[in-house]
Formats: C-alpha cells, sequence, structure tokens
C-alpha cells in the first residue's frame, strides 16, 4: 500500500472528528441539563418511564378518549382523567418551568399547545361545579314553566267551574 | 367450449369482478344498519317557539361558540361558526313556496351540523379525521389527525363546517380553557357537545334554550322509543334539510 502512514493518520483523524461528540459526553459533564421545578407527591407512573414514555403515554391517551369515547383509565388502582389539562397540568402547574425547559434542551417542537389551552395564559373559566350549577339553573326553569302550565290548566278549570 | 361462449364467459367474469362489489356495497349498506344499534342522538327545534325570541336564539349561538372556542372573524369567506341562524330560503331552499305563511318565511332558523346517519363527509376524509361515532351517532371529528384538505366541506351538502384560515386565537373574546381551540388549516363544527354528553350533560345549546323555552330544543335518543324526542316526532309534522339526498339529517324542525 502507497503512503501508509498518511492513509492510517487519516483514518485516525476522521474516526476521532467522527466520534467527538460521544467522546465529549463521556467526560461525564452534564452541566447543560436543564433544571426543571418537579411539584411533590407521586406521579402516575415512576419518574423514569414518564421521562422516557410521557409522550406515548398522550398519544394513547388522546387516541382513547378522542376516537374511542373513553375518558378514564386505571392506574395504581385509581381512576384518572385521560387529559393532559385536566390530569398532568393539575399538579405540573406552569408550562414555561416544566414542558419548555426540558423541550428547548432537546430541541424538540411538539405542537399540544397550539390547540391546547396553556395554562399560563387562560386559568378555567368554568368548573365541571359552574356547569353542574347552570344545569340545575336550566332545570329549575323547565320546572317553573310546568307549574305555571298546572296552574293555568288550575285556573281554567275554575273559571269553568263557575 | 365454443369460441363464442368462451368469450360470453370471460366479459361476464370481468363485468361481474368489476361491478360485483360496489353493486354488493349498495345492495348491503352498512351505514342504514349502523343506526339501528346502540343510540341515535338526535335534536328537534321547534321553530314556533323561535319565533319572535331572537334573544333565544343568540344565546343558543353565544353558549355554544363561548364554550368551545369559536372564534368570531367578519366575512362570509373566512367566518367559523358551529351553530347560526339562517334565512328561511337559505336553510330549506326546496320548501320556499310561494305564499306561505308570512311568520316561516321571516323567521330565522337555527342550524348545525345535522350528524346524518349517511354522512357524506365521512367517505371523502383521506386520514379517518371525521367519522360516525357507531355508539350513538355523532359525526365526531378529531382535530389532530386533520390535515385540512377540506374534501368534507365540499362533500356537506348544509355548509355545516368551517376552515380554520388563519390561526383563530387572537379572534377569541375569551379563552375556554378547559376546551381546546384549534389551529390554522384545520376543519371544524358542530360534535353535539360531545364532551358534555359523555357526562350525561345536554349540548350546550339546549340548555340555554331551556333557559326561556322548555322544549324548543329537544336533545335525545331516537332509538329509545319511550324518549321525549320520539314523542315529539311522533305528535308533530316535522321537516328535516334537504331529505331528498338521502344523508338521513338528525336535526329535525316542527313548523
Amino acid at each position: 500500500m502507497y503512503n501508509t502512514g498518511k492513509v492510517v493518520l487519516g483514518i485516525i483523524v476522521f474516526v476521532l472528528i467522527f466520534s467527538s461528540p460521544f467522546l465529549i459526553n463521556m467526560s461525564g459533564d452534564t452541566s447543560g441539563m436543564p433544571e426543571m421545578t418537579v411539584p411533590e407527591g407521586e406521579c402516575l407512573y415512576p419518574k423514569d418511564e414518564m421521562r422516557a414514555n410521557h409522550m406515548d403515554i398522550l398519544n394513547t391517551w388522546r387516541d382513547k378518549v378522542v376516537r374511542e369515547d373513553i375518558r378514564y383509565t386505571e392506574i395504581n388502582g385509581e381512576q384518572v382523567e385521560m387529559s393532559l389539562s385536566h390530569t398532568c397540568m393539575k399538579c405540573h402547574e406552569s408550562r414555561k418551568e416544566f414542558c419548555n425547559v426540558c423541550h428547548a434542551y432537546m430541541e424538540v417542537n411538539p405542537y399540544c399547545w397550539d390547540c391546547h389551552v396553556d395554562p399560563d395564559d387562560h386559568k378555567p373559566t368554568m368548573t365541571i361545579d359552574e356547569e353542574a350549577a347552570m344545569e340545575a339553573a336550566a332545570k329549575e326553569c323547565a320546572l317553573k314553566e310546568e307549574e305555571k302550565a298546572i296552574q293555568e290548566s288550575l285556573e281554567i278549570n275554575a273559571e269553568e267551574e263557575k | 367450449m365454443k369460441r363464442r361462449d368462451f368469450i360470453t364467459a370471460t366479459a361476464l367474469a370481468a363485468a361481474f369482478g368489476l361491478a360485483g362489489k360496489p353493486v354488493y356495497n349498495v345492495l348491503a349498506s352498512k351505514d342504514a344498519l349502523a343506526s339501528k344499534t346502540g343510540k341515535r342522538l338526535a335534536m328537534v327545534i321547534d321553530l314556533k317557539k323561535f319565533e319572535g325570541n331572537s334573544e333565544m336564539m343568540n344565546k343558543c349561538v353565544d353558549a355554544c361558540h363561548s364554550m368551545h372556542n369559536v372564534p368570531d372573524i367578519e366575512g362570509a369567506k373566512e367566518e367559523v361558526k358551529w351553530i347560526w341562524p339562517e334565512p328561511f330560503e337559505h336553510a330549506f331552499l326546496e320548501q320556499n313556496n310561494q305564499f306561505i305563511p308570512e311568520n316561516i318565511q321571516n323567521n330565522p332558523i337555527l342550524i348545525m351540523c345535522n350528524h346524518c346517519d349517511n354522512p357524506p363527509c365521512v367517505g371523502v376524509c383521506p386520514p379517518k379525521a371525521t367519522w360516525k361515532r357507531a355508539e350513538d351517532g355523532v359525526v365526531m371529528m378529531d382535530w389532530h389527525r386533520c390535515i385540512g384538505c377540506r374534501y368534507c366541506m365540499a362533500a356537506c351538502p348544509y355548509g355545516s363546517r368551517s376552515f380554520n384560515w388563519r390561526d383563530p386565537r387572537p379572534k377569541i373574546k375569551n379563552i375556554t380553557a378547559n376546551f381546546p381551540t384549534r389551529s390554522k388549516g384545520v376543519v371544524e363544527k358542530c360534535t353535539f357537545c360531545d364532551e358534555r354528553i359523555v357526562k350525561g350533560l345536554e349540548p350546550a345549546c339546549v340548555v340555554a334554550s331551556k333557559m326561556y323555552e322548555p322544549e324548543a330544543m329537544v336533545f335525545g335518543d331516537l332509538n329509545d322509543d319511550k324518549s321525549n324526542i320520539r314523542k315529539i316526532l311522533s305528535e308533530n309534522y316535522s321537516i328535516r334539510r334537504k331529505p331528498e339526498l338521502s344523508t338521513q339529517p338528525e336535526v329535525y324542525y316542527l313548523i
């Protein structure tokens, strides 16, 4: 082989450049890792599983809720609503301080919040209780109508009796 | 086998191969069967009770649009709507006879997605982002999956669907946090308040109308022969929008 020295040197330089990111990472310096504020208490799944699979869990939830109309699932013997806004963000209150920190570090741009409402911007305006109250008001109105009809028929009866 | 017989047999086999499946599909229509199992949710709108009560009509529209983060965009091309009033001659074009009573002619009609039994929008959707739910007949949408091709808008004979030509967020007056908005390039429409019926609640427009009139809008299951909606339909003559297209719309109007 001609120019053996140069060729071998070239191969070594190429391999070093090619593997440089891995070599740098092997040094164990993780100072660039983001720090997130994690709420106290237990998450639905262990931390490592959530870290690795939260996107798959959310996708499964999405398909179950939207396409199969199944809203609840059982995790550790508890009924959990499969909802990003109602379940996850109940503990992880801020998108800016939780989701975005890691997503920015990993350079991923999920489009969840293009449609789902960012809890940093808007707090829920109508709780389930308020909805129920609205419902009760409507029912009361219907009852009143019924009463009115009954009263009217009574009045008509009274007039006829006269 | 004679040459003539062979050619005839080949031609018949080819014809059956080409036309057999479509003909079988038409004869054994699955859509017609789908409505007989499970629930068949429908709505009755009593037009008499809406006469001269534009306040009630506006309340129904507002209740729906504010609850579902529907943007308020002006102009026929870009507007987004789930439920809205339309003049009689638009809503019931083929029924707009001469000399019909003035109160019917001049009264706007509340229209929305008809949740057809045989929905033309469903068949044309390439990613199956819209489909008819077998369990209750709601024509659902998966906004995650919509690619914005607008085939469904072309297919819908009722104009029930709207397209988001731009990001709707800035045009929503008050964002309701527990319901998502849509993004640019997505089609949207009424879903019979699927998020409410799963909790056993009635659609928002029905609840809003009940604040004024108890039975201006009635929502129920047509497959339940004891339901109020069946009682009303059997006691009153009802009309539907464009029934001649055999889409089997599930919103009935009492005139």
